[in-house]
């Protein structure tokens, strides 16, 4: 008797705009990842440009520091208020307002690559074991957390850009490391163009050169105190 | 006797298919033209930071952001 009851109950069911309804309801799953997505997309983005901003803001700052005398440094957080996406706004227009902050910090000190005793610089590589001294141009050096470049090479751009006495280049590789190829001239005012050294973080620095090692040995050439050498001794192949 | 209702579900896919590839599609526009935004800034800001550690920093980099366009120039 039961069985025949649910039986007969079974067959009146209407399973019509079955798929349907479920795509309503799994739609609604659907739709928070990918708002999910959109708004990770976003906030990279934006965290990004103020990580960016924070940066050239401090740059400048510990410019400023610096040309009052001795070194410089500086610390500098940006904080923007913006609409970001979400799903679950307060107003339901689709956006939440949230802050977006970025920060740098930037020590400007022309000797701090020539920090040790004597002429050679107290900045060291350990590949494989093996200890190496990295040298690096005398010049104005800017070091920051995000960036290692050479001052002098701004005369360079200016007195000559990329024209047949000086050939800079450098690339950076698809997993954000960076690669540094140079090739530095005398330029027409007697001078030694600087090579241009460019990392994504201090620690970078270290593992831009190890990706040096391991790959082909590049044609590397290290400028210091006006003169130019042919160094690739220093770069140990990886094993 | 119970009536079949063959390819009822392939019937009502069809219906949807459309404006869920639309929503996937648009959804994957929108991703890469956050990236190109990224990578079109950072350049801007790489060719401008030597400037920007100077007295005169100038105004904010030149870069605007590129129109998206989720159909297509």
């Amino acid at each position: 008797m039961g069985m025949r009851i649910s039986r007969l109950h079974s067959s009146k069911l209407n399973t019509s705009g079955q798929a349907t309804t479920e795509l309503a309801i799994f739609g609604f799953v659907m739709l928070i990842a990918l708002a999910s997505l959109l708004r990770y997309g976003q906030m990279m983005n934006q965290q990004q440009e103020m990580r960016m901003h924070a940066f050239r803001r401090a740059l400048n700052k510990a410019y400023g520091d610096y040309s009052a005398g001795g070194f410089g440094g500086a610390s500098y957080t940006s904080l923007k208020h913006m609409h970001t996406v979400s799903l679950f706004s307060d107003h339901y227009d689709g956006s939440q307002r949230s802050g977006i902050s970025g920060g740098a910090t930037v020590l400007w000190d022309p000797d701090l690559m020539y920090a040790g005793s004597g002429d050679r610089p107290n900045s060291y590589v350990e590949v494989d074991g093996i200890e190496r001294n990295l040298r690096s141009a005398r010049r104005e050096e800017i070091v920051s957390d995000s960036t290692i470049y050479v001052r002098g090479v701004e005369r360079s751009y200016q007195a000559d850009g990329f024209g047949s006495t000086n050939n800079i280049r450098a690339y950076t590789e698809e997993h954000l490391v960076t690669r540094i190829k140079m090739k530095a001239a005398e330029n027409e005012h007697g001078e030694s163009a600087i090579a241009a050294a460019t990392t994504k973080h201090g620690e970078s620095a270290i593992a831009a050169a190890t990706a040096l090692s391991s790959e082909e040995l590049p044609d590397v050439l290290i400028v210091q105190d006006n003169t130019f050498v042919k160094d690739e001794s220093w770069i140990t192949p990886w094993k | 006797m119970i009536k079949k209702k063959t390819g009822q579900a392939t019937l009502e896919l069809t219906l949807v298919i459309g404006a869920l590839f639309l929503l996937i599609a648009g959804t994957v526009r929108i991703m890469g033209w956050f990236n190109e935004d990224m990578v079109g800034r950072q350049g801007a800001f790489i060719t401008s930071r030597v400037q920007a550690g100077s007295s005169s920093p100038g105004a904010e980099i030149s870069y605007s952001t590129p129109k998206l366009s989720v159909l297509g120039e």
